[in-house]
């Protein structure tokens, strides 16, 4: 899902590695500002606050929406940059039975396999999906931080060299399955129930600074994840209710080994979290008579139950080193939309969250957008939004580091923006749309280390994320059987620390924050002809700093990149069967590249994918 | 033909743009050809997990600075948090232990140039050279100190610290003194062991404060130890301890407040002033009886984070980490609190060594 959103979205994902965790973040803040959802349920881990996009198989997801800035706040608070909403769907009432599968094959013993079994019915629609995803990951690199070296006969150095080097504990296995039901029970109400399932091992490969050999560690993490949710939604004339419950579990085990002796393997470090939310919700819908009026109403409720342990710590007993709490959030919104005529709209949107025994101030959005051509083609939006983010439970709670004392992340954002669609004839279609955005937050929070030699969080950062984020596609069908789309994003986000320097000789005041590129964008290109797709994409990064002062030292930033994807497929209708060859270039051009630093990334490499759809 | 000539005019654009927008790897394969004689190695821990430790080289008579020398020297990365800087007797090479890396360089002090590298270290902290062909490295996270052969580079044995489990097991600094060596045991230990280099064996076992991290010898050849104190599961404020190292016995024990974190123990040239980091900059004479109750420098706001005094001119350096995630800055004080220069360095600046002189 990770790459899926890097090369369709001018949103930034920063990546540890092929496999390892990748985050998103939405106009310069950070990954944690990300809010997640799948068909209403939340993904972020209430522990760490973030969210893992290489765990969530693309062929898992139906929808995703972007929401950007204030739009968020329709759905929930926190989400400071913006939130995507991950969907699945069942197949459309009286689809009948249908079956796909798709093997995939690709470099570095890598093998994908997806099953899909769905059933569209009078009443009750049914999909079973099933995604095994695993790799020895064991792609080879230059090592350019590293070099090897080459000794005389009297033991001295002689030369030196960048050594070629295997991507070390990398290997993975990911297995995912998910059931969704939709039950009409009766011509207004409608049920729909949705289970997933993730368990999976992976094992966290080296630094490109590190002089292990294999053999001398294993450093392994086991998750195990569970979300249902249940939906019932019922329309009574003007009036749409929707109420949802909800359960995720969610069980991570990391273990670091290391040789003591080429005889001994110690455990030096076993963590296990476990995690349970209980969710409650319900909201309700009402236009008004002449429909210029929508009123909505909402209450949500959330239930944490978290353990989080050290082994090390357990065993002398220093019942200290771990935390198990409970944690209650309630969130109550209204919201009144207001059409006064085809042409504009307004929303306003009031929150109001209970968090820790701690009612926060009203969460207010207000929006607008205006159809500045009497063909719509042309439209403005604009919106206004004061928002907060709640520290995570590990920040607050964390041991060691935790700090109880942390205040939510806050602030105000503006946007405005223009939007412009056409088909200028029958064969070209044209997008394009252009959207500034100012955000300020305050009470920015960063892990930072203390003298007792462990981290912990504290407010300390001001932050001014501002910019332009832009899109721009195209489709052009010349002739019946040929097809041309691009879809293009540009993201301008400066992301600049306007907090008071911490020491006389701070320079990280008015700087660029770490880890957030002020430029980036991506392009996706298909041309179709016939039974044919060629597919290109692109994306680029420029300069991410590393360090709060934006300094470009040798060892400390990481240079811009591109990154570019091919893929070619071919269908094939046959009477028993829908089927297709998809073959994939990733790192086309084979490009040395970081996106964090000292995680080590693969250069080109191959896959290839055989589906087939059974005709009944 | 015309769509396939507007194709492929787009193709040639992509494709040019893509191959002059390669990224540029920035360390390369130049290296800087370095000749130094004298001056002070600061090696910056960077950020744990960044891979992003450098060395800096600072000459006190010019007043200049050189950062990430061991990159530029050599035209690698140095690695991921450096710990400790350890010279040899005769100040030919440094040996900078990289604790995440797993590895310890040895440098040539006039180039910085690799001479060797010791690898296969699980959690190296510190390295003691006990003479030209055997040292040894204590470790965190491990009931072992590892001996090696710095004339090979290569590991000849370990010692096992008995009473010590691997997963809280910590050996931190260490001194030779009277033929000894003595290993102060850090995090979760309250120990100092002595350790008689002939045999490779622990001696003695001398129970101190919590979490020992820092010491010096004073001119009347006591050790002093600064202790961390609490950790979790054990409450206690930090110390500060003299130590008889022939009766192996706390000779006078000086308790910090609760709210106290004093780090960074260093002595005079002299051996009679000891300085610490607690917040501010504190000094205290060896023979005096209480803690002092005014600092030396204060704190500006400034985040100390490491402290070095110069064995030649007793000018104290003292590092500002700043907010951890930028290059620190270095302040050089003459032993009169006055200040003589500034200069920045690498990140998170955390330990020191002299060029120059033998020790």
């Amino acid at each position: 899902m990770a790459d899926v959103l890097a090369y369709n979205s001018g949103i930034f994902v920063k990546s540890y590695g092929r496999a390892s965790l990748s985050t998103v973040a939405f106009r310069g803040t950070s990954p944690s500002h990300t809010s997640v959802s799948w068909n209403g349920l939340p993904v972020n881990s209430p522990m760490l606050g973030m969210t893992d996009f290489s765990t969530i198989p693309s062929n898992f997801v139906d929808g995703a929406d972007l929401l950007h800035g204030s739009s968020s706040l329709a759905d929930n608070s926190g989400a400071l940059g913006g939130s995507v909403k991950l969907s699945t769907r069942t197949p459309d009432p009286e689809s009948g039975l249908s079956l796909g599968y798709t093997q995939g094959v690709g470099s570095y013993s890598t093998f994908d396999e997806y099953l899909r079994v769905a059933y569209g019915g009078t009443r009750v629609s049914a999909s079973t999906r099933i995604a095994v995803a695993s790799s020895a990951n064991d792609f080879h690199f230059i090592n350019r931080d590293k070099k090897e070296n080459v000794l005389g006969p009297d033991g001295q150095i002689v030369s030196q060299y960048n050594p070629r080097e295997t991507n070390r504990s990398g290997a993975f296995c990911d297995f995912n399955a998910m059931q969704d039901v939709t039950v009409a029970l009766a011509p207004r109400d409608r049920l729909a129930v949705s289970a997933w399932v993730t368990r999976s091992r992976r094992e966290l490969p080296l630094l490109t600074t590190d002089y292990s050999s294999i053999g001398e560690f294993e450093n392994v993490r086991h998750e195990t994840t569970l979300r249902a949710v249940a939906s019932w939604t019922h329309i009574a004339g003007r009036l749409r209710t929707t109420a949802r419950g909800g359960y995720i579990f969610s069980r991570l085990d990391y273990d670091y080994t290391r040789a003591l002796s080429p005889e001994v393997m110690s455990q030096l470090t076993r963590s296990r979290s476990r995690v349970q939310t209980l969710l409650g919700q319900a909201s309700s819908e009402l236009f008004s008579s002449d429909r210029r009026w929508l009123f909505t109403a909402g209450v949500a409720f959330r239930q944490h139950f978290v353990k989080s342990s050290d082994r090390s710590a357990m065993e002398n007993d220093m019942v200290s080193a771990a935390y198990n709490v409970g944690q209650a959030e309630l969130s109550l919104d209204a919201s009144v939309k207001w059409q006064p005529n085809s042409r504009v709209g307004v929303s306003l949107i009031l929150r109001e969250d209970l968090h820790r025994d701690t009612w926060s101030p009203l969460i207010p959005a207000l929006m607008a957008d205006c159809a500045l051509t009497a063909d719509g083609s042309l439209t403005m939006h604009t919106s206004v939004s004061h928002n907060y983010h709640y520290p995570s439970l590990n920040d607050l709670y964390f041991m060691p580091g935790g700090n109880p004392s942390l205040r939510s992340e806050h602030g105000w954002s503006y946007d405005a923006g223009l939007s412009w669609a056409k088909n200028l004839s029958d064969v070209v279609a044209l997008s394009a749309s252009a959207t500034w955005f100012d955000s300020r937050i305050d009470d920015w929070i960063l892990w930072l280390p203390t003298v007792k030699g462990f981290f912990s969080p504290r407010n300390v950062k001001a932050v001014h994320a501002y910019g332009v984020e832009a899109n721009v596609a195209a489709s052009w069908r010349p002739a019946s059987e040929w097809q041309l789309k691009i879809d293009s994003h540009y993201s301008f986000t400066p992301s600049v620390n306007v907090g008071e320097p911490m020491s006389p000789a701070d320079r990280s005041v008015g700087r660029q924050l770490p880890y957030i590129p002020r430029n980036s964008a991506s392009l996706t290109a298909s041309l179709a002809w016939g039974q044919w797709i060629l597919t290109y994409q692109w994306c680029h990064y420029s300069r991410r700093y590393t360090m709060s002062s934006s300094d470009v030292t040798l060892s400390g930033s990481l240079p811009s990149y591109f990154m570019s994807n091919v893929a070619l497929e071919r269908r094939i209708e046959k009477s028993f069967a829908d089927m297709s060859v998809k073959a994939v270039v990733n790192n086309l051009l084979n490009e040395e590249y970081l996106s964090v630093l000292s995680r080590p990334m693969p250069g080109i490499n191959f896959e290839i994918f055989f589906s087939i759809t059974p005709r009944w | 033909m015309k769509l396939i000539c507007t194709l492929s005019a787009a193709a040639m654009m992509c494709v040019s743009t893509l191959l002059s927008g390669c990224m540029k790897w920035e360390h390369g394969e130049g290296v800087h050809d370095f000749d130094v004689e004298e001056g002070l190695l600061i090696a910056c821990e960077g950020n744990f997990q960044y891979g992003n430790a450098t060395l800096s080289y600072y000459d006190p008579a010019t007043r200049t600075v050189e950062n990430e020398v061991f990159l530029r020297a050599n035209g690698m990365k140095l690695g991921d948090v450096a710990q400790s800087v350890t010279l040899d007797p005769d100040g030919k090479r440094a040996w900078i232990v990289v604790n995440n890396s797993h590895v310890v360089f040895a440098i040539d002090t006039h180039t910085f140039v690799e001479r060797g590298r010791i690898t296969g270290l699980p959690s190296p902290r510190y390295m003691h050279i006990v003479s030209l062909t055997k040292a040894y490295i204590t470790q965190l996270w491990s009931n072992s100190i590892i001996i090696v052969n710095p004339s090979n580079y290569t590991t000849t044995g370990a010692i096992t610290v008995p009473g010590m489990t691997v997963q809280t097991g910590s050996t931190e600094q260490m001194i030779g003194l009277n033929g000894y060596v003595y290993v102060a045991c850090w995090s979760y230990q309250n120990r100092l062991l002595r350790i008689d280099p002939e045999t490779d064996r622990i001696t003695a076992t001398l129970e101190v404060a919590p979490q020992p991290r820092s010491m010096v010898v004073d001119y009347q050849g006591r050790i002093w130890l600064l202790c961390d104190g609490s950790y979790p599961g054990q409450t206690d404020a930090a110390h500060l301890q003299c130590v008889d190292p022939e009766k192996m016995e706390v000779v006078s024990d000086y308790q910090f407040d609760m709210s106290s974190t004093p780090s960074s123990l260093r002595v005079d040239p002299t051996r009679r002033r000891l300085y610490w980091i607690d917040g501010d900059v504190w000094e205290m004479s060896v023979d005096e009886t209480v803690l002092p109750v005014m600092p030396t420098i204060g704190s500006r706001g400034t985040l100390y984070y490491s402290l070095y005094v110069s064995p030649v001119s007793g000018d104290l350096y003292l590092a500002d980490a700043i907010d951890y995630q930028q290059p620190g800055i270095v302040y050089r004080y003459s032993a009169e609190g006055e200040l003589i220069d500034e200069f920045y360095v690498g990140v998170n600046p955390s330990s020191f060594g002299w060029i120059g002189v033998a020790k």
